[in-house]
């Protein structure tokens, strides 16, 4: 008896675990490297989504927002320390954006849109790399799986899938 | 007959593990996070968080943005909160204990700079019931001003977030956000 019940409270502990780190996002449509966090309340998912952040100390996106992540460059290579990477495109209309890479410890650099500076025709470049570089960047950690977060606030196309845009590695 | 019996109890556990993690073991592991960063004090009262404890808690915000934050716990009564903050972007959001969103404000659904919100534990089920016998109660002492909001757990949080639109204004906002409140409702 007590094996079966070990063994159950270890299923659903796994289960839930993984639940939590997978079932919250979905990929984005057309851009699957990125992954989009499940915002409606009513959805399944729901829970999960909430108990991603809330299980990692953080306070989840606001619904107002749209929430995504990828740990991944446009060729599907996980992302790495060492490397230049220079993430390029136009920001989807919003009120506001926000971006962050965190590590292992979470431990985020961040980067608002007040902060960025702009090409000419709105887009915005900005570098994801350890060592100091001109121009936008934000900072690597030096542990960990890079996690990418973009977050767009009040976004103009509330439910319909936004143009974000890409990560190419420059050089390692 | 011995080998589904222990089947279903292997069913059984799982499924009371998965909806235990999944459901009630965030709430406490949150909070407690949350009290870590803050500190022991940081209950019933409104906090500007520096950017280290922005960076920690909200994957959403940059850490240049201003964040106030309320560690609400409407056990011992209602609350209210109030803001006056600059003309701009900014919202206000309530989420509870396990990380439910439950009221979201934003300036332009606002229509102005300055709200009050009540903040007030939904009433259970035995609580509904005592209430159609007795008139009056705690729902009905609170002043028919600006915007009330029940939630449905006593404890959660009330987040403020202002991004500055550049940092030459950033004292400016600083000092406005400052004089937001997060008090115990008066009877």
């Amino acid at each position: 008896m007590l094996f079966a019940i070990v063994a159950g409270v270890a299923a659903g502990w796994i289960s839930a675990v993984s639940m939590i780190e997978n079932y919250g996002f979905e990929a984005a449509a057309g851009q699957p490297q990125w992954k989009e966090r499940r915002n409606a309340t009513d959805h399944p998912a729901a829970p999960y989504a909430f108990g991603y952040f809330i299980n990692q100390g953080q306070v989840p996106p606001p619904l107002t927002s749209r929430h995504f992540v990828r740990s991944t460059d446009d060729e599907g290579h996980q992302l790495r320390n060492e490397c230049l990477y220079e993430l390029s495109g136009m920001m989807p209309a919003a009120r506001r954006w926000s971006m962050g890479v965190a590590g292992a410890d979470g431990a985020a650099a961040t980067l608002g849109a007040g902060e960025a500076i702009y090409e000419a025709d709105g887009s915005v470049n900005i570098f994801l790399s350890e060592m100091p570089v001109p121009g936008n960047r934000l900072m690597l950690p030096h542990q960990g799986t890079p996690l990418v977060s973009l977050t767009i606030h009040d976004p103009q196309e509330g439910d319909k899938p936004l143009a974000l845009p890409g990560i190419k590695r420059v050089r390692c | 007959m011995g080998r589904f019996y222990w089947m279903l109890l292997f069913i059984a556990s799982a499924i009371a593990t998965h909806a235990a993690y999944v459901l009630y073991y965030p709430g406490y592991n949150f909070d407690s996070k949350v009290e870590a960063a803050l500190g022991p004090d940081s209950r019933n009262t409104m906090m500007l968080l520096s950017p280290a404890q922005v960076a920690k808690l909200f994957p959403a915000y940059a850490v240049s943005d201003i964040v106030a934050m309320c560690r609400y716990d409407l056990s011992q009564g209602p609350m209210q909160i109030t803001a006056k903050l600059p003309r701009g972007y900014w919202t206000f959001s309530i989420f509870t204990v396990k990380g439910r969103q439950v009221y979201s404000l934003t300036d332009a659904q606002a229509g102005e700079n300055s709200f009050a919100v009540d903040l007030l534990q939904a009433p259970d089920l035995i609580a509904q019931l005592k209430g159609a016998l007795d008139e009056g109660g705690e729902a009905e002492a609170i002043d028919n001003v600006g915007w009330k909001v029940e939630t449905p757990e006593a404890r959660g949080i009330a987040v403020i977030w202002v991004p500055v639109a550049d940092p030459i204004f950033r004292s400016s906002t600083l000092a406005a956000v400052r004089n937001s409140s997060c008090t115990r409702q008066k009877s």
